[in-house]
């Protein structure tokens, strides 16, 4: 059995988040023989999401609480206002909802170091025990994947080279960890573990597939695959490269649009490029056979609305002029707040 | 390139594409990543394996089980033709771990949960290589299972990468697969060991966090600064800076003179202080902290508050005087500190906030 690891990218998420992900790539599977008149995607495959959207939850809780607590008591008019409520009052409504929903969760996660490593916690033990059960309920040689979104590509980054390279125990060696344990394929949709860099260096971590460091030790994967779109908002700058990182690294250059929210999820996977080598990495080769890729990919039309898709080019381009070498996170953030249609979870206009 | 190799290319193309397509539907194979392929009742069956060295296992042979699998291997009576390099990657395998077993026997009295880190336990474990093939990256250089019609995608279209028959991959996976189930048997305590361990540093962090005393953004900024900390374990000690809570007052004569008790509302903001957690699981926290209080109906007031313990927090407060001949207000105020987030989230489904 193969075990694939769901991971979300930013804003709020609820307990079903990642049905209309597996929907859609039960919907895709079907377009292929081997699954049609086989096994079911299902019937190799168990999704696995993973939650961590939960702890900054927690955490504007507590912040909201305390602060309305104080603003609503007879004290309240002794606090001063500050500049995040001037900030606040410079935004509509609309905008303010898709700050504290999206982008607040990437602030939290760059520059809060403590609960930066709070949500990795999250990340790594429900990791640690999902392996240990499936383990125990379909055998050693079960396999493990994972497939990331957005945030999510960085959150599990770091996640993954935690768990593998910490000393947990002062005496044992770290068995979850290369070489003792290897998982099968990470495919990161709109990376971002670049963008969001801290205390862990991308370029030297063992989130690497083998023979990307020449050094097993430090190699904790099979495959990495790196999906980029041209025109996702989110990832206009420091993207990954792979080209040290060996065979093994694979990377999916993307530029259609099916949806206005182009960062989204099944944005991505919506694309053959991307769906055909995650159902091969997960049910084999010939569960895909190259007649059938080579007609999904010519019959994947990037769009027909072509008004639509200029519009949207013009503003990819128009925020792309604005961002050079020395630009920062803040100012990628003002872009994605400006282009909040084309990034928000909940805004999907298909075209 | 000439009219003569496209024409081949084109060929062997077109004969890759039917090859494929001619195969889509067809039932688990030994090339497929599932283990739907495999006979329970053949010998090399992992369970049968385990079984048949059972006694060995308890007695800790581990050297001599490995020797087992190679020289079985190397006895293997498949059709090894064509691929006799990659049998002999297994081999090499088995032989290597043999290696390392020995060394930890004879320099570490095989105490083995102590040392694997001279130990690869994941050598044999079944890898995706390429797009989809079955392969075993742990080896050196890693084996793949290349089927036919496959032979012009890569990684089999590398020479150390044959096409196998359906014999000779069923023979590399069930000898791999029991190899990495003996090895996942050696190293299971080690296992535990490790998911207990992020379990006890999970429960840290959320004692520390989730369920710590509340920091507010600069908080946050200020402790990541001056504290330190790895993903182990959490800091054990937090520091408090211009922290604004709720706070109820009451004056000091006001519980001897029912007259004079008159709870009131007031803006708390600790100066600074500082916390220290307590226990394995940092379940409990204890702290100090020099206290400014601002009412509406009285001049400013300062002094300390004094949390021994979570949920309790309180400390006295003297307000300064409005009259200018005195300093002070001469009755010193109760300052309890009232943690409303615990209040809220105790009370959220009750109140149904």
């Amino acid at each position: 059995m193969h075990i694939l690891f769901l991971i979300h990218g930013m804003g709020r998420q609820m307990d079903g988040w990642a049905e209309p992900v597996t929907d859609l790539l039960q919907e895709k599977a079907n377009q292929y023989k081997y699954f049609r008149d086989g096994t079911t995607l299902q019937d190799q495959v168990v999704f696995e999401p993973i939650r961590y959207d939960n702890v900054f939850d927690d955490l504007l809780d507590r912040w909201h609480d305390n602060f309305s607590g104080i603003m609503s008591s007879e004290a309240g008019p002794l606090i001063p206002e500050g500049k995040l409520i001037d900030l606040m009052d410079s935004m509509d409504k609309e905008e303010r909802e898709f700050f504290w929903s999206h982008v607040a969760d990437v602030l939290i996660y760059r520059f809060f170091p403590l609960y930066r490593d709070r949500i990795r916690i999250e990340v790594i033990r429900a990791i640690a025990q999902k392996i240990q059960h499936y383990r125990d309920q379909f055998g050693n040689n079960t396999r493990f994947s994972f497939l990331a979104h957005s945030l999510g590509t960085a959150v599990i980054h770091d996640s993954l080279h935690l768990l593998g390279a910490t000393e947990w125990d002062d005496e044992i060696a770290n068995v979850m960890g290369p070489p003792h344990t290897r998982f099968q394929s990470l495919f990161m949709l709109a990376n971002t573990s670049r963008i969001l860099q801290s205390d862990i260096d991308v370029t030297d971590s063992i989130v690497c597939p083998v023979g990307g460091h020449g050094d097993q030790n430090r190699e904790y994967l099979d495959q990495y695959v790196n999906v980029f779109h041209k025109y996702d908002p989110i990832t206009l700058m420091w993207q990954v490269n792979g080209k040290s990182l060996g065979s093994n690294f694979q990377q999916i250059n993307l530029s259609h649009f099916r949806d206005v929210n182009i960062h989204d999820f099944n944005h991505y996977l919506d694309h053959p490029a991307v769906h055909i080598p995650l159902f091969r990495t997960l049910c084999g080769f010939r569960s895909v056979v190259p007649a059938e890729q080579l007609l999904a990919m010519e019959a994947y039309k990037d769009i027909d609305r072509q008004s639509v898709i200029t519009e949207l080019q013009n503003r990819i381009e128009g925020a792309k002029s604005n961002i050079d070498e020395d630009s920062t996170l803040m100012d990628l953030i003002k872009i994605w707040v400006k282009l909040k249609k084309m990034v928000g979870g909940d805004l999907n206009i298909p075209i | 390139m000439g009219m003569r190799q496209r024409a081949v290319k084109t060929v062997v193309l077109i004969s890759f594409l039917m090859t494929g397509m001619a195969s889509a539907g067809q039932a688990q194979d030994v090339f497929d990543p599932s283990d739907a392929w495999m006979d329970e009742g053949d010998l090399r069956y992992y369970e049968n394996v385990i079984a048949q060295h059972w006694e060995m296992i308890e007695q800790e042979q581990w050297a001599d089980i490995f020797k087992n699998l190679a020289s079985e291997a190397d006895e293997s009576n498949v059709d090894w033709s064509g691929a006799e390099e990659v049998r002999q990657r297994l081999i090499d395998g088995f032989n290597e771990t043999v290696g390392e077993i020995s060394r930890i026997d004879s320099e570490h009295n095989g105490v083995y949960i102590l040392h694997l880190d001279l130990l690869n336990t994941g050598r044999f474990a079944e890898g995706a290589v390429g797009q989809g093939f079955v392969g075993y990256n742990g080896m050196s250089p890693s084996i793949v299972l290349c089927m036919e019609g496959a032979e012009t995608a890569a990684p089999c279209n590398q020479s150390r990468n044959p096409v196998l028959t359906e014999a000779q991959a069923e023979d590399i996976r069930y000898r791999a697969n029991a190899a990495n189930e003996l090895l996942l048997l050696l190293r299971a305590e080690a296992d535990e060991v490790i998911i207990n361990a992020i379990e006890t540093s999970y429960k840290r962090w959320v004692n520390f966090l989730d369920k710590g005393f509340v920091m507010f953004p600069w908080e946050i900024s200020l402790n990541s600064n001056l504290l330190n900390w790895d993903i182990r374990t959490p800091p054990s000690t937090q520091f408090i800076f211009l922290h604004p809570s709720l706070a109820i007052q009451v004056p000091l004569d006001g519980f001897t003179d029912p007259v004079e008790f008159r709870a009131k509302e007031a803006l708390m903001i600790e100066l600074a202080g500082h916390l220290w957690y307590r226990g394995d699981y940092f379940d409990n926290f204890a702290g100090v902290s020099g206290t400014v209080v601002l009412r509406e109906d009285l001049p400013p007031g300062i002094g300390f508050l004094v949390r021994p313990g979570r949920g309790l927090a309180a400390g006295l407060n003297w307000h300064f005087s409005a009259n200018e001949q005195k300093r002070f207000i001469k009755t010193p105020f109760l300052s309890v500190s009232v943690d409303l987030f615990q209040i809220i989230s105790t009370n959220r489904g009750r109140l149904d906030i």
